[in-house]
């Protein structure tokens, strides 16, 4: 029961500190400039507002951040502290405006800190439009704090975490940089772009491009319907690429039981391996070059293999699967370590 | 006392949370019924008691956000409270987004539709509490009503029957 | 004469039945005929409807304890002012505050207005906690998550001019952009399945119906994305690598 339970959570809140006490050095400022310090200048926005705000958990780390901003910008940056650091910008044409910009803050008993911003209908004079408004923010977040953010067409940026997380933007661009854990990004128009990503990762877009570099772990899985798909230095030990409608170039690193699949319904697909150990490859296309003698078999694939003497244990061989039903396939092994 | 407490928790609660939110919400109705029980030896019954109740309790909740509103404005850093709506097992689709909505609505606006529409009070209730003339409550309503579907979108009706989303 | 413009200020009062006889009449004639205005009826009944079965909302169980303590506060305070103080009070205590409509009387209320402001003030002073205001306060109970989501049937929803508004219809359209993709999606399974065999058919049959069930009892908004999302990554396979897909190595 509701009520109950949360008696129950007030009762652990009196007894045990376990939420957080918000300490604030309120530096807040009102101003007005043509543009503010980033040198963006919105168009028409002539008020603004600053402020920061540091969150110290009291009894539990803080364990996840819950953002939600579809007014603007979202970065957040790991360190190596306790306390969550927001800084906020406000941006609106006029003070009525200004005053309907809100950011809610919530720590919670479990270590989640839940940030959202909105506009609300409170004071309005006359209607402003979505553009003429925003709300910025910049987090610095202890690194082993999961991110889950939701931003519109703002830019989503996470940096230097090791928790993961799960981003989601409308138009917005993802950029991830330096991130361990599980990373689950999805857009529907917004570029997405990982770089230096350890563990699991998952990114979906709808209509836009996917651009992957220096990504390791146990899995990669990318999909965009429309868009291409650029990835370099993938070492993902299982790795899953995927357009309806788009090119795909990719530079990979078979582990030595890895496997590599990489399919397109329209477009070309470019795969670049460095290999360790033997490689089995199949393939199909309008098109098929795997630079290496291959065999045809009657269902249409295209095989080869590589690296793979006839002693060598094939479940040491890394799988290749290159598909693209109109487009052309191209293979090519770049560099062989034995 | 603690039977008139219980009489009118729901009703103190529940009004305050709709209009100022949830965090905010224990804090004025723990303000109104203090004021309620000062006041009750002096209360001369020139109204009902729930109409005096009432009244106590969307001033409370109206003047507390007039009081947090001017509070942003020395120098806070501009954080606050975003009410969050009700949630039960039973919420359609609709049901959230009216909360949601309600939220939106100037606190003027709410208060009425609150007062009216989901607490069932008559015009002339409203006017009493609200201190203003009939008149002007059915006009406010008539607005809040129209801010409301303004916000709800088209088709609210549609809406209120919970399809099971939407099949291609 | 009976507009769109002189009928629909009246429907809010037709609806809740302050209309009657001839000019409920003349509003009725009006929707008999008038498809927008019926429209608008319906928004605004089924607004009330709905607002009307607002669930109640129960204080929490700690909140009796805090009306105790607050009120052995005020009486302790009580106690500790000086006489003269506590007679503006008595007097006072019967204003309400400070009021947002304000339409007092005349004359004598001027009087009492001014002590009520006196009262107001010095009990504001005492209210007013120094310091740093908790404006994050800690949450005591487990945080309702904002439902800002919803699903707009068939329809997108008005695109105001207005902030507000905007932010309310944006699920609905992120929502449309998923469905989009999968129309596109469907059509390029349905171009494949005709080179299928039966048993092939029957596998993307079921998974469709169990992934499509899953969107249709999704929470609109994230959830019902998140379920549309799966059901794209499984059409992408079914369309591009169908064999995998038609052996049961299925969607993820």
């Amino acid at each position: 029961m509701k009520a109950a339970a949360a008696a129950l959570v007030v009762l652990l809140g009196a007894v045990v500190p376990a939420a957080a006490q918000p300490s604030r050095s309120p530096q807040s400022s009102r101003s007005s400039p043509a543009t503010d310090s980033a040198g963006v200048s919105p168009a028409r926005a002539t008020v603004h507002e600053r402020a920061r705000l540091s969150i110290e958990p009291a009894g539990h780390a803080i364990t996840k951040l819950s953002i939600e901003n579809p007014l603007g910008d979202v970065r957040v940056e790991g360190y190596d502290g306790t306390a969550i650091q927001i800084e906020t910008n406000k941006l609106a044409p006029d003070e009525d405006s200004l005053d309907r910009l809100h950011i809610s803050l919530v720590p919670n008993p479990d270590g989640t800190v839940t940030i959202k911003t909105t506009a609300d209908g409170g004071r309005e004079r006359q209607p402003v439009a979505r553009a003429a408004v925003r709300i910025d923010l910049v987090i610095r977040a202890p690194r082993d704090a999961r991110v889950e953010a939701a931003v519109g067409s703002g830019t989503l940026e996470v940096v230097n975490m090791d928790a993961g997380g799960d981003l989601d933007t409308g138009s917005g661009p993802i950029w991830v940089r330096n991130v361990q854990g599980e990373v689950l990004t999805h857009s529907v128009s917004g570029r997405t772009r990982l770089a230096q990503v350890f563990g699991s990762v998952d990114a979906q877009t709808l209509s836009s491009d996917v651009d992957l570099d220096t990504i390791g772990g146990d899995r990669l899985v990318a999909s965009v319907h429309r868009g291409r798909i650029d990835g370099r230095r993938v070492r993902a030990r299982d790795v899953e690429l995927t357009t309806t409608d788009g090119q795909i170039v990719l530079e990979a690193e078979a582990a030595l039981r890895g496997r590599l699949v990489v399919s397109s319904f329209k477009g070309d697909v470019d795969v670049q391996l460095r290999r360790h150990g033997g490689v089995l490859i199949r393939a199909r296309g309008t098109k098929v070059d795997l630079g290496a003698p291959v065999r045809t078999q009657p269902n249409g694939w295209v095989e080869a293999t590589l690296g793979v003497g006839d002693n060598a244990p094939l479940i040491e061989t890394a799988l290749v699967e290159i598909r693209a039903m109109r487009g052309n396939v191209k293979f090519a092994i770049i560099e062989s370590r034995p | 006392m603690e039977m008139l407490y219980h009489q009118y928790k729901r009703r103190v609660f529940g009004m305050a949370h709709r209009i100022v939110g949830q965090s905010d919400a224990e804090e004025v109705a723990q303000e109104v019924f203090v004021r309620v029980f000062r006041g009750l030896a002096a209360f001369r019954g020139d109204s009902a008691l729930s109409t005096w109740i009432y009244r106590l309790t969307v001033n409370a909740a109206l003047s507390h956000l007039a009081r947090r509103g001017r509070r942003q404005e020395v120098g806070d850093d501009g954080l606050t409270e975003l009410p969050a709506p009700p949630v039960t097992e039973r919420d359609s689709a609709l049901a959230s987004r009216i909360e949601t909505a309600l939220a939106l609505l100037p606190p003027g606006y709410r208060a009425i539709l609150v007062l009216h529409d989901v607490e069932g009070l008559s015009h002339e209730e409203c006017a009493a509490i609200l201190e203003c003339r009939i008149g002007t409550c059915k006009s406010q309503l008539h607005k809040a009503r129209a801010r409301m579907r303004e916000l709800l979108g088209p088709n609210i009706a549609a809406q209120a029957i919970h399809t099971t989303g939407s099949s291609e | 004469m009976t507009t769109c413009e002189t009928i629909q200020p009246r429907l809010t009062a037709y609806l809740d039945g302050d209309l009657d006889g001839e000019r409920g009449s003349v509003v009725r004639g009006h929707l008999r005929e008038c498809a927008a205005c019926r429209q608008v009826a319906r928004d605004e009944a089924a607004l009330r409807d709905a607002l009307r079965l607002a669930p109640p909302v129960d204080p929490p169980v700690s909140m009796w304890a805090g009306v105790q303590s607050k009120l052995a506060a005020a009486e302790v305070a009580d106690a500790r002012q000086p006489r003269w103080r506590r007679q503006v009070a008595r007097w006072a205590r019967w204003a309400p505050w400070p009021p947002t409509m304000p339409q007092y009387a005349a004359g004598a209320a001027l009087a009492a207005a001014a002590v009520v402001m006196l009262y107001w003030r010095t009990q504001r002073v005492d209210e007013l906690a120094p310091g740093p205001v908790a404006v994050a306060p800690i949450r005591t109970a487990p945080p309702h998550p904002i439902r800002t989501e919803a699903e707009q049937p068939a329809a997108v929803a008005p695109a105001a001019d207005d902030v507000t508004a905007d932010l309310l219809a944006e699920p609905a359209r992120t929502t449309g952009s998923y469905r989009q993709v999968i129309e596109e999606l469907m059509k390029l399974a349905s171009d494949a399945r005709t080179a299928w065999g039966d048993e092939q058919k029957v596998v993307f049959d079921a998974k469709l119906a169990v992934l499509r069930n899953g969107i249709d009892h999704a929470i609109q908004g994230r959830a019902q994305q998140r379920a549309q999302r799966a059901l794209i990554r499984y059409l992408q396979l079914a369309v591009i690598r169908d064999d995998v897909m038609l052996a049961g190595g299925g969607a993820r």
